[in-house]
């Protein structure tokens, strides 16, 4: 049982890939962990991946976050069809539901970074189209918005209110029903 | 320098549009106020529609409903917000949460008039009439009572499924319904479709049997087929004997706890899984398809409840079989049941022979843990999976503490029993664990054997079985479940894992020593022979 996770990179290590980040830092993936990102599976798909995929939106702090996720939830797609189609014998009984546990807390606890970081995660996960990724920091800052005035909002953001009091009032009559 | 949080500003417009549109309808309307830039971003959003009671509480001053809905205003909005978006509305979700059924019909505007219930209009149906909504590819509408649970017994909305009331039937993808009464008004009549429909959920809906067979027939493409506490009924004259679902598309089956009254005949060639749940021994299954692509069947019969008797034992256990001979196919199977014994079937009884589950790699059963008495009877249960199931790998056994409902009445009626109980297990378990620990060779002869199952042979066993899980709680050295972890370690020829899990109690090390100590012994002794 212990082996079966380095078994699986054994099989994989023919795919290795390279990402290299806006400073230059190299990080060695699987090609199924790199191909959570649309984008770079497009560039695996035209074969313009050899001597590394430079990734010149990416910081290397964010780059190590992402690939983070990409791992985790590579494993879990891996999971997936392998307890479908071919019952693995790592797949033991039972994994399944325990590693769907497991990603949530994991997604959860993946989320508890500041807003700096987290924004940065948007701007990656829509550069490399990771839906999943995406999806889920976007709706963490929704989470944060939701039930807050747009006072509380723009404090919460910096958000500079450059409108005119005559205008915001003509908003705030337009949508009159949203702010009663 | 930019303070180091307003990084929202290096977001993206049409990035924005995608936060703002996890928001529930209201704030999503507030954001247009934050500033020039956000002004017209909520309304780009326009492609999904969340309307949640939740943001529609207003406060009341009577006493005894703190919780009032503002359904005026919900609908309104989602008026507002159906004429305000720019590209077409593709989904629609209605959650309401109330703390009395009267606030959740006075929202929906089904409230009763004196006597009379205003059964044939409500806002929902109202909304989902809107030609504007055509392009509609999602629709769920969800309740919650937190106060009352029962309250989901009584049906929340008419929906009348007629092609000139539904703008979007054409797109539909996903219908996921819970509290409904659904009718179809002509009984089925041939202009109704559904040709995109491919996931249909119902939970505590209600409808005709026969409106239900065409709606589903009206979804050839229907992928998953989900029923859940389906109330049916079939009109007096034409009663139908047979209840048809015809799903040639359909990969996920479940049905929960619903009672057709009739036998079901399920047409479904590409079905992959299919779960059941009830509590009636008598649902009957006919499949009028080869399943060759089935891969997991979930059964709970945890419910069905039988008197203890022989006669009553036989009944279920041919049931049992049946059902399970209906899908032999399966690679895997969850079962659970209230009694093992169930599974124990005596081929010479029975009309036909048992079916041998020729595909069947992976097994889950759950069972109540062992009350003692019945332990030839459970032997025997395993011994005949284990002959039906010939090239079995994963076999997981669960012994749960007790039936969830004795439980719960135990707990409920006498705590502080349960907490004298509880002391007296302890005390004993520190017994068990010194005679557990106790070394010498001949300790493996205090855990008896199985009449029924030691001794004999099964295929499964010698070339198959590698991975067996047990989770029980630890009782006593000669309980049923050790016995059986004895049995698995001494006959399984190709064992590689024997897991045992006994839940909060730590004599696992100890149990998995001594599952080393009986496998070495059997090693041995085979070499002999």
């Amino acid at each position: 049982m212990a082996s079966a996770g380095s078994g699986d990179e054994k099989a994989a290590a023919a795919a290795m890939i390279t990402l290299i980040s806006s400073d230059n830092e190299k990080f060695e993936v699987t090609e199924a962990t790199a191909t959570l990102s649309q984008t770079i599976r497009h560039m695996i798909e035209d074969g313009c991946t050899d001597g590394g995929v430079p990734l010149p939106n990416v910081t290397s702090k964010i780059l190590a976050r992402v690939i983070e996720y990409c791992k985790k939830h590579a494993t879990a797609a891996a999971g997936e069809e392998g307890s479908s189609s071919s019952f693995s014998d790592a797949a033991f009984l039972e994994v399944d539901r325990a590693f769907l546990e497991e990603l949530e807390e994991f997604d959860d606890a993946f989320l508890e970074v500041d807003r700096a970081t987290l924004f940065d995660l948007i701007l990656a996960a829509n550069y490399l189209d990771i839906k999943g990724l995406l999806n889920l920091t976007c709706q963490k800052v929704a989470d944060s918005v939701k039930g807050k005035t747009p006072e509380q909002i723009r404090e919460m953001y910096n958000i500079v209110n450059d409108l005119t009091p005559e205008e915001e009032a003509e908003i705030r009559r337009e949508t009159q029903w949203a702010f009663e | 320098m930019a303070p180091a949080a307003d990084r929202i500003s290096d977001i993206a417009d049409d990035l924005l549009v995608q936060i703002i549109s996890f928001l529930p309808f209201r704030d999503a309307a507030r954001t247009a106020v934050l500033a020039r830039r956000w002004r017209p971003l909520w309304l780009l959003t326009g492609t999904a529609i969340n309307l949640d009671s939740r943001s529609y509480r207003k406060q009341t001053h009577s006493y005894y409903s703190g919780d009032e809905i503002d359904g005026e205003r919900l609908f309104a909005d989602a008026y507002d917000a159906v004429n305000a978006a720019t590209s077409p509305v593709r989904s629609l979700w209605l959650f309401m949460e109330a703390g009395s059924e009267k606030s959740c019909d006075a929202a929906l505007g089904t409230e009763s008039r004196g006597w009379y219930r205003n059964d044939d209009y409500n806002r929902l149906q109202d909304l989902l009439a809107e030609p504007s909504l055509r392009h509609l590819e999602e629709i769920r509408v969800g309740f919650h009572f937190p106060n009352h649970r029962d309250l989901h017994l009584n049906y929340k909305l008419k929906l009348v499924l007629r092609q000139e009331f539904l703008p979007w039937a054409q797109n539909l993808r996903v219908l996921d319904l819970a509290c409904c009464r659904l009718k179809q008004p002509d009984g089925g009549g041939g202009t109704f479709s559904l040709p995109r429909l491919a996931s249909l959920r119902l939970v505590f809906c209600s409808m005709p049997t026969a409106h239900l067979e065409a709606l589903i027939r009206a979804a050839p493409g229907l992928a998953a087929l989900h029923i859940e506490h389906l109330d049916s009924w079939c009109y007096g004259e034409d009663r139908p004997h047979v209840f048809v679902l015809h799903c040639p598309n359909l990969a996920a089956l479940t049905i929960a706890d619903t009672y057709f009254g009739s036998v079901v005949e399920v047409y479904a060639p590409r079905l992959c899984s299919f779960s059941y749940s009830g509590a009636s021994s008598s649902g009957e299954f006919c499949m009028k398809s080869a399943m060759t692509n089935l891969m997991e069947v979930n059964l709970n019969l945890s419910n069905v409840y039988s008197r203890p008797g022989e006669e009553d034992r036989r009944l279920l256990s041919r049931f049992l079989w049946k059902f399970l001979g209906i899908f032999r196919g399966t690679k895997a199977l969850k079962l659970q049941l209230l009694h093992m014994e169930h599974l124990a079937a005596d081929e010479g009884e029975l009309d036909e022979p048992l079916p041998v589950l020729h595909g069947l790699e992976r097994l889950e059963l759950e069972v109540p843990q062992d009350t003692g008495d019945c332990r030839k009877d459970s032997a025997a249960a395993i011994a005949t999976l284990l002959r039906q199931c010939p090239v079995i790998r994963h076999c997981l056994l669960r012994f749960s503490e007790t039936d969830s409902w004795r439980r719960g009445k135990e707990t409920d009626a006498r705590p502080e029993f349960d907490v004298s109980v509880d002391l007296f297990n302890r005390r004993e378990s520190k017994e068990i664990a010194l005679m557990v620990e106790g070394d010498g060779d001949d300790s493996s002869s205090t855990v008896p054997d199985l009449p029924g199952l030691t001794g004999g042979w099964f295929s499964c066993l010698q070339s198959h079985l590698k991975y067996v899980k047990l989770q029980f709680e630890f009782k006593r050295l000669n309980c049923f479940e050790v016995c059986l972890a004895k049995f698995f370690a001494e006959n399984c020829k190709v064992l590689e894992v024997l897991q045992i899990e006994d839940g909060d109690q730590h004599f696992l090390s100890h149990i998995n020593r001594k599952v080393e100590r009986w496998r070495l012994n059997a090693l041995n002794q085979s070499d002999r022979t």
